[in-house]
């Protein structure tokens, strides 16, 4: 969905949709803190469930893949899959910021 | 026919709320009443009188299938189709949505392009199909 996304609108809703995307990333550290700081297996998939099901509809398609890796590897219970899952995440979002 | 205008959002997380109101307001042109939780969507659904309700299934508080039932007590929603937003998309999962009596599932994420037309051909040809 990415780049082509917007293709079609007119310049100025395409202009609205990239003040959201900016808005959706000024957010992300609030989203890896809640994936960071979760204290149990059901907050963190929650977290990454939302994670997951938000991030393409902004266009960024791999970082919502990298939540779904991550949010299958915790349903599984593999902590070094998970935390490697984890580390793309950060990857992502730092490469975003 | 009636026409498709007023849609109702019922969803928790506030990004998407904000990217659904940018797809169905602005790409779609459709009058949206966008509500935060379950409750607040049965206690605003007699005013806004939706044509259509488009409802998050993981929600805190009521759920997605409770809030469906209590929408479903109003006479306001009467013959309304209410499209479910999920991002669980297994074919069970689907299935199960399905038998709590609503329309359709919509699998997030959406394209928020493409989401106005996709509630339209639920709105226009009604439901038992999964959009993703």
């Amino acid at each position: 969905m990415a780049s082509g996304l917007t293709d079609g609108l007119t310049s100025s809703t395409s202009a609205q949709f990239t003040v959201l995307r900016q808005r959706y990333v000024a957010g992300l550290a609030s989203r890896w803190a809640e994936i960071a700081s979760a204290e149990d297996t059901q907050t963190l998939l929650a977290a990454l469930h939302r994670l997951a099901g938000s991030a393409a509809s902004f266009g960024y398609e791999r970082l919502g893949h990298c939540a779904r890796r991550a949010e299958a590897r915790a349903s599984e219970g593999n902590a070094a899959a998970l935390a490697a899952a984890l580390e793309e995440i950060q990857t992502e979002m730092a490469l975003l910021a | 026919m009636r026409q498709l205008q007023r849609v109702m959002c019922v969803e928790d997380d506030p990004d998407i709320r904000m990217i659904l109101e940018f797809s169905l307001g602005t790409v779609g042109g459709y009058e949206v009443c966008m509500c935060a939780g379950g409750q607040l969507a049965i206690d605003q659904v007699a005013a806004f009188k939706p044509d259509l309700v488009l409802l998050d299934v993981m929600m805190p508080g009521l759920t997605g299938p409770q809030t469906l039932a209590a929408l479903r007590a109003q006479p306001e929603m009467t013959g309304v189709p209410v499209v479910f937003l999920t991002a669980k998309a297994m074919p069970d999962e689907v299935e199960e949505l399905l038998q709590f009596g609503a329309t359709g599932v919509i699998v997030k994420p959406f394209d928020p392009v493409k989401l106005p037309q996709d509630i339209r051909i639920y709105w226009e040809h009604g439901g038992g199909q999964r959009i993703d």
